[in-house]
């Protein structure tokens, strides 16, 4: 038995998707944005939620198949967006008077763009077969946006990291009340705004906890 | 949430500031686009300087439209380039996507070259020997920055040189229709508020409406103009700041981020690789301290609706003999233009 199941649950709370929180004014900004065909920059640091909020985008759109989901990672080692939008379509799509508009496009934890591929995004923006695109960074100086491509990124929001009240939020939708909210917020305090250390130690907290049980 | 769009009764953003999908209308730049139509017609090269946000693109998307028709037409960004301008593979279509889009005749091709200030002088060497030999009837080159040393022998030369208040309002008008709420007079004050850049008008439009639609004011003015402008302003100069670490190869990048900075609007570009001081014109790339001094020359400029000929009446002005040329400084108030074809 897995000590997550002897706690009674059915999988690991601290890997399973527990959605956003908090943040609300900033998904309706960037549903906003991408509706209304414009190009968003999100900066934030490790941790403050970037990826979260793009999964929010992807979940408010339902999967109606113009969202495309793209980590930045992947694409500074010389993805092509070309194939990236093809590949989403048929090859006779390809050909123009098939063409498909108005995709949106999420690069999440974008670290560089190479001039290449800020052209095509470029010309595929201005084309309309991207109706929109969400940049979420860590750095967006880092980025070495080409000019042509920067004058048209319409805003840039900075994410704030996890507040401590967000954060016992967060906590308590993954495992409920099985660790008092006063060790959770002590244990965000000592985290120094590390979320992925706080979430390891939370976990590590309620193993601790599963041990005791017995001794309880 | 409905768009404040939505709730006005537009399907789309009006005022999304990819080029001119609304409307066939280039509010302020009929003359430009006869100029370029001409030009193309009569089998020139031509170059048209624009910095961000004026309307380069959308007058690239135009002349497609115009000339694109019988498929004569090759189209294609030169920051896509990782090499050299690889004229022959264009021709022949293998740059993808682009050269898809028109059939692929060897010969009198009109070549349409984007964001051309990435171009070196061999590039240009190519494009004009290709020229020659007849495989390209005419090319218009969009860019940035115009760097004379490297465009040699010098093309004609077409600076957009902004539209006017009037032709802001168009601008808006084909894309809002008369909607009360905004008057000419407010989209003018928006426009003085937008550097009297047409990217930065419709930016700043799309900001307004959404603030009065979403504060339910039934009208827009200076007022609120003034407020909507203001609660982006935190977020706008995030925008508008250039990146700071902008390490790219070519040189000439550096010159339109002064270009942006501060709105001047010389755009001749950074010292040309060439080792012949004596005989090129000498270009410095303008120092903010040195700037006062240099007085800005005057470039064609064909969008002001006053001139009823402009560009018969520069060409007339401007006689200058193609040996001097070379020699003549910057600072000098002379539109070099030379037609080599």
């Amino acid at each position: 038995m897995e000590w997550y199941e002897e706690l009674g649950f059915d999988e690991n709370p601290f890997k399973k998707e527990v959605g956003m929180v908090g943040r609300k004014s900033l998904a309706n900004e960037i549903f906003y944005h991408i509706e209304a065909g414009n190009i968003t920059i999100v900066e934030g640091g490790e941790g403050a939620g970037k990826t979260e909020l793009l999964k929010e985008v992807i979940r408010g759109y339902g999967g109606n198949g113009k969202v495309v989901y793209v980590s930045g990672k992947k694409f500074a080692n010389g993805i092509n967006i070309e194939r990236l939008i093809n590949k989403k379509y048929s090859f006779l799509g390809w050909l123009f008077n098939k063409n498909p508009r108005g995709m949106i496009l999420l690069m999440d934890d974008v670290e560089s763009l190479t001039e290449t591929n800020c052209e095509r995004l470029k010309y595929y923006f201005d084309q309309n077969y991207i109706r929109s695109i969400v940049f979420t960074t860590s750095n967006k100086e880092k980025i070495n946006f080409t000019p042509s491509l920067y004058h048209r990124v319409r805003n840039s929001f900075k994410l704030e990291p996890l507040t401590e009240d967000e954060a016992v939020e967060i906590i308590k939708k993954r495992i409920g009340t099985l660790l008092p909210e006063q060790a959770v917020r002590k244990l965000f305090e000592d985290s120094n705004n590390n979320y992925r250390k706080f979430l390891k130690d939370c976990e590590l907290h309620c193993r601790q906890l599963n041990l005791k049980e017995g001794a309880a | 949430m409905m768009t404040w769009y939505k709730k006005l009764g537009f399907f789309n953003n009006p005022f999304s500031i990819k080029p001119a999908p609304y409307s066939d209308e280039l509010a302020g730049y009929d003359n430009v686009l006869r100029e370029i139509s001409f030009n193309i017609l009569s089998g020139k090269v031509q170059f048209v300087l624009g910095s961000y946000g004026e309307g380069k693109t959308a007058l690239l998307k135009r002349v497609i439209n115009d000339f694109g028709g019988k498929k004569e037409l090759i189209y294609f960004s030169c920051n896509r380039l990782d090499r050299g301008l690889d004229l022959e593979s264009l021709l022949a279509g293998r740059y993808g996507l682009l050269g898809k889009l028109f059939s692929i005749k060897p010969k009198n091709m009109i070549l349409l070259l984007d964001e051309a200030q990435c171009l070196t002088e061999e590039d240009y060497r190519a494009i004009l020997r290709y020229k020659n030999s007849g495989y390209l009837r005419s090319v218009v080159l969009v860019g940035a920055a115009f760097d004379k040393g490297k465009f040699t022998p010098t093309p004609i030369l077409m600076s957009l040189s902004g539209i006017t208040a009037d032709d802001s309002v168009r601008l808006v008008r084909e894309r809002v229709g008369n909607i009360s709420l905004l008057s000419n007079d407010s989209i003018k004050f928006i426009f003085e508020n937008s550097n009297k850049n047409p990217r930065e008008l419709l930016k700043n439009c799309e900001e307004i409406c959404r603030y009065a639609v979403e504060n339910s004011k039934g009208a827009v003015t200076k007022e609120i103009v003034a407020e909507a402008l203001k609660l982006t302003d935190a977020a706008e100069e995030a925008r508008k700041e250039p990146p700071k670490k902008f390490e790219h190869k070519k040189e000439d990048w550096s010159v339109y981020r002064e270009v942006l900075k501060d709105g001047n609007r010389i755009a001749f570009g950074a010292e040309p690789k060439k080792e012949a001081p004596k005989s090129g014109p000498k270009i410095d790339s303008p120092k903010q301290e040195e700037r006062a001094d240099v007085p800005k020359p005057e470039l064609l400029s064909v969008a002001k609706p006053q001139n009823k000929q402009p560009a018969v009446d520069a060409r007339k002005q401007n006689l200058a003999p193609t040996v001097q040329e070379a020699n003549t400084p910057l600072a000098e108030k002379e539109l070099i233009e030379k037609n080599y074809y």
